[in-house]
């Protein structure tokens, strides 16, 4: 049984689920069901972050054009232009003993991709959730739904995983931010155009 | 606060949620515009035909959502049954044309009359869609607003499938008289009919009894506004001539404080007039249709009581609904008589059990050559509200 978490909850991950290290982090959301207007496209990514909060370099940003990091620890499937269908939308898959030590988290963000251009923010995503799966055994061990909470943003941090004390943890942040991706990108210390 | 489509927040940082809101749309263009409101469940589905309010039901069951006029939706959020989970707020558009032709879409969520909440749209913000909606009132912990702001190609009836509903598009046939306990629900009508000048119907019977005839005056004028108050530059005042089977003759009507009794002589009641409200939902003339055997023929009539004679500039609408029947809806804005009066629809007692309707659509310089040419022979003087 999968634990259901609250915007702002925190636990542990590898302490209750000894020799978890393959993962998968699973994003979905449900959009426009309505005529007229643009599609909805929404992308997933991971920022690998050091203990300042920012990312060493643009490789540490995983995402629809950079799917894969060097150490391998951490893996983007593939974008999904529409977010159709239920389950999962986009999923990244983590292996926690590859990250790299100078790594102290890798946070998860969603954003509406050319949301001011196609009027669009996250006051129309309904249902968005993030979920770890232990790809071992496909066991659902965390899941977080973001709920109502959002209104006109364009990007949202979903959640974070990060060390302590030796172990990984889980934050499920929720928080959303106007400016899109370019805008995450600079909060993580990361030039985008 | 000014609302964009997306917005998502708690209705009590703006209102006092155990008092009533209102929710008043407008929506400017060539076409003819109708406004719904969905209570739905948890599951979206509007599982209970009763909450949606609309041309053809003005109420839920116990008053929580209330039509005044076509587009003001009076709501009580605490007394909504907790298998309401949500009220969706729709513009639909009967006829031609699409959203992405209007000119301007506005929806106000006010209390007391302030405004806390505007949402302005225009046609670009829409595409060829025939019906949206507008907003979203939904419970989350709490009563909460969203502005959707988005819709369907298909119009009022996808909508209304979207939600589950059933739609006829004739109105039901009458059963064999059965003693039946209960009549069963109706499916949701959404017919309207729009008789032509001098055509005549009959208007339908539920159930054994002829229900209460409701006839609505509305018109969207644009307003003018002043420094104390927004007043109309038109007000249009609803009435009409009875005439009993004993002789009994008189007139419903604001000018001279004659706002009748549904309940008593002449069971024809107008409900107060009203001058201020730059939205407000026009006036509501009631025949009580269980007394029908008293009642020999109506006239129901408008005139403009303040302003100049420009019928096509007031844009009046008026529409006879009866319970069981398509609305029966006359415009005036195909006129342009300069004179004040104009006789609109004919209602004539058809055997004790239902009114014909005629529309009459003939104007008059006041009330008095009005009664005149429709044989009341009644005694007409000068009067003031």
């Amino acid at each position: 049984m999968a634990i259901s978490l609250k915007k702002g909850q925190k636990v542990d991950l590898t302490k209750t689920n000894p020799g978890l290290s393959k993962i998968l982090i699973g994003l979905g959301w449900d959009t426009n069901k309505y005529d007229g207007g643009s599609a909805f496209d929404l992308d997933a990514a991971a920022f690998l972050l050091g203990e300042d909060g920012k990312a060493k370099s643009e490789s540490d940003f995983i995402f629809y054009g950079n799917l894969k990091h060097v150490s391998e620890s951490v893996e983007h499937l593939g974008d999904n232009l529409t977010g159709e269908g239920d389950g999962d939308d986009e999923e990244i898959k983590i292996d926690l003993s590859k990250v790299p030590a100078d790594v102290a988290k890798i946070d998860f963000t969603v954003t509406i991709y050319d949301a001011d251009k196609r009027n669009q923010n996250f006051g129309q995503v309904s249902n968005a959730f993030i979920r770890i799966v232990d790809e071992a055994n496909n066991t659902e061990l965390i899941r977080y739904d973001l709920g109502e909470d959002f209104s006109i943003e364009t990007a949202v941090v979903v959640a974070e995983l990060y060390r302590h004390n030796g172990e990984w943890k889980f934050n499920a942040i929720g928080s959303g931010f106007s400016g899109g991706l370019s805008a995450l990108c600079a909060n993580f210390g990361i030039d985008a155009e | 606060m000014n609302l964009q489509r997306g917005f998502r927040d708690k209705l009590e940082k703006y209102f006092d949620i155990n008092q009533d809101i209102d929710i008043i749309m407008n929506t400017c263009g060539s076409s003819v515009y109708d406004y719904c409101c969905f209570g739905v469940d948890s599951s979206n589905k509007l599982s209970d035909d009763r909450y949606m309010v609309f041309y053809n039901q003005t109420s839920s069951p116990n008053g929580e959502i209330r039509l005044n006029g076509s587009s003001g939706f009076r709501v009580s959020l605490k007394n909504l049954p907790m298998t309401i989970n949500k009220l969706v707020f729709t513009v639909s558009i009967d006829g031609n044309g699409t959203m992405g032709n209007i000119s301007g879409h506005s929806l106000k969520v006010s209390q007391n009359n302030n405004s806390a909440l505007e949402l302005n749209l225009s046609g670009t913000d829409f595409h060829s869609e025939k019906a949206i909606i507008s907003i979203e009132i939904y419970r989350k912990d709490t009563w909460r607003i969203a502005v959707i702001a988005g819709g369907f190609n298909g119009g009022l009836k996808e909508l209304l499938k979207f939600y589950g509903g059933t739609e006829i598009s004739v109105p039901k046939p009458e059963p064999v008289p059965k003693p039946a306990p209960k009549p069963a629900p109706e499916p949701v009508r959404l017919k309207k009919v729009e008789l032509k000048k001098g055509q005549k119907v009959n208007l339908q019977k539920t159930g054994n009894s002829l229900g209460e005839i409701l006839i609505n005056l509305n018109w969207s004028q644009p307003v003018k506004k002043s420094f104390f108050s927004t007043v109309r530059a038109i007000d249009l005042d609803l009435g009409c001539l009875y005439e009993m089977k004993d002789g009994r003759k008189g007139c419903v009507q604001a000018l001279g404080n004659a706002f009748g009794s549904l309940d008593r002589f002449p069971f024809i009641a107008l409900d107060g007039d009203d001058r201020t409200g730059a939205n407000s939902a026009g006036e509501n003339l009631r025949i009580n249709g269980k007394m029908i055997s008293q009642i020999k023929r109506i006239l129901i009539y408008t005139f403009i009581y303040e302003g100049i004679a420009n019928w096509k500039q007031a844009d009046g609408v008026v529409t006879v609904k009866c319970p069981g029947s398509p609305d029966i809806i006359v415009r005036m804005d195909e006129y342009g008589s300069n004179l004040k009066t104009c006789a609109i629809a004919l209602l004539e007692n058809q055997n004790d059990e239902t009114f014909s309707v005629e529309k009459v659509v003939r104007f008059f310089s006041n009330q008095e050559p009005m009664d005149r040419a429709f044989n009341w022979n009644m005694k007409w003087s000068v009067g003031r509200k």
